[in-house]
């Protein structure tokens, strides 16, 4: 049996190439319905992609109580959360876009800025550098290069919960952060060639 | 430390949904299927694609959602898109149909609160701004309509106004030096990379490693867009399809021969003189 992937879309997102990505790796795919209930009965893993504003994503997960029903997802500790880049800044407790910006405070921390004197957003590819190993992330990355594109960067509370770190100019942001069975990517799989697509694969297996 | 790595953007210019070539913007010629050379080009190594469709702006963007989501089921790199783009709907339409980045020219000309509120929703970097420099006795003006008409603004200024409105990266072509194969035009390049502090995209003159390795040296450029250069190299590997629209003499003549990898020369080539680049 196929793992199966549900995708909530923002409506800012790049919703197709996430889409084509998760089908390339193999997941049974789908882009869940704002109606759709019981994420836990349908549903391996949730996605929450994500560019664009800090705030106008947060309140269109009010608007559609995804909040509430990716709360009733995690319950089961089987199920996995990914968010990837904006997605991944969504699940901490605020950031400083436009003044202050509440998240989902799964994780506990801040989402900040880079200085204003280096070149933002920070689009490209860059490296990993892994600092904990696990099922998904493994020594093996720091060979590899992931695509980035964000002017903000996630620093969480509790170093324990990093993957991995990535350098750019002088300053040296978290780029992937699990706990439990939430994950964050800041940079995007799904744009991130064949490296990209045997990440995603991995979750498929494990 | 300036640690980026610089990007790798084969460009496709598209008309009616077939690839074709430009000199100084305009004369095309038909070269073959977008889809064939987006997906060639990622399995080659490029960091990007590019995808403009040249009439769109006068002609409107009825089949641009049609062409991009067939090709961007084959492409895991970031695809931009650009074209007559006008409302923030049409934005999220391309979005929903396999587009990343959105490029703005001809519209944030008109109406420059569209970048403002575009960068606001959807974000910085999902919106590009494509500036089309010309050079008129010394001077450097930017044009709209995919260089048809010239408007009296200095590209430097124009490049702050669209950064100060939110854009996240701008892509700057140099009319002059486009489809000629005669290197990029430095001076405009050098002058735009360093009053912005958003990416820029060097394009238009890319006809030699040489050539692309001074634009990275000189200027403070975060990415090379290469059309011609690349296309014309690989393009007698398609030599099976046959077209009935524009100008196919060229590709109706190819004989038909395996390419070579045009990317990994290239990279191999700046690589081999210190320039950081996705391998």
């Amino acid at each position: 049996m196929k793992k199966k992937i549900g995708i909530l879309d923002l409506k800012i997102n790049n919703i197709l190439s996430i889409y084509n990505a998760c089908l390339k790796a193999n997941f049974s795919t789908n882009i869940i319905n704002t109606k759709e209930k019981n994420y836990k009965k349908k549903y391996d893993i949730i996605i929450l992609p994500g560019v664009g504003s800090y705030k106008n994503a947060m309140n269109k997960i009010y608007d559609n109580n995804y909040n509430i029903k990716i709360l009733e997802f995690l319950s089961d500790n089987n199920k996995i959360l990914i968010g990837i880049c904006l997605g991944m800044q969504l699940l901490f407790s605020n950031s400083e876009e436009f003044g202050k910006s509440s998240g989902l405070n799964l994780i506990k921390g801040k989402v900040k800025r880079f200085d204003k004197k280096i070149i933002v957003p920070h689009t490209g590819w860059a490296k990993l550098n892994i600092v904990k190993n696990t099922n998904f992330f493994t020594n093996k990355l720091n060979e590899q290069m992931f695509f980035f594109t964000h002017s903000f960067y996630c620093i969480p509370e509790k170093a324990e919960h990093i993957i991995s770190k990535t350098q750019y100019f002088d300053n040296k942001f978290c780029s992937a952060i699990q706990k439990d069975n939430i994950i964050g990517m800041q940079f995007h799989p799904e744009k991130s060639g064949k490296h990209g697509i045997e990440l995603l694969k991995k979750f498929e297996r494990n | 430390m300036n640690n980026k790595f610089i990007r790798i953007i084969p460009k496709l210019d598209i008309k009616n949904g077939l690839l074709i070539k430009s000199i100084n913007l305009d004369g095309l010629r038909v070269l073959g299927d977008p889809y064939d050379f987006a997906k060639l080009y990622y399995d080659m190594g490029a960091d990007e694609i590019f995808y403009s469709d040249v009439v769109a702006s006068l002609y409107g963007t009825i089949n641009l959602s049609k062409y991009i989501n067939r090709i961007s089921k084959s492409l895991f790199i970031p695809l931009t898109v650009s074209g007559g783009i006008k409302t923030l709907n049409q934005i999220e339409e391309f979005l929903k149909n396999g587009a990343d980045k959105i490029s703005i020219n001809t519209e944030a000309i008109n109406n420059i609160s569209l970048i403002k509120k575009a960068s606001r929703v959807f974000g910085s970097s999902t919106i590009v701004s494509n500036i089309q420099s010309i050079k008129i006795e010394n001077k450097y003006f930017i044009t709209k309509e995919n260089g048809r008409e010239i408007i009296k603004e200095n590209p430097v200024k124009w490049a702050k106004k669209l950064e100060d409105n939110g854009v996240g990266e701008i892509f700057l072509t140099s009319i002059n030096k486009e489809g000629l194969k005669k290197g990029f035009d430095l001076n405009i390049l050098k002058k735009v990379s360093n009053s912005v502090k958003i990416p820029v995209i060097a394009h238009g003159g890319a006809g030699s490693h040489e050539q692309i390795y001074q634009v990275i040296k000189n200027t403070n450029i975060s990415g090379v867009a290469i059309s011609g250069f690349f296309h014309y190299a690989v393009c007698n590997s398609f030599k099976t399809k046959k077209f009935k629209l524009g100008n196919t003499y060229f590709i109706d003549n190819l004989t038909k021969e395996k390419s070579k990898n045009v990317i990994l020369d290239l990279k191999k080539y700046l690589l081999n003189r210190n320039i950081r680049i996705r391998k």
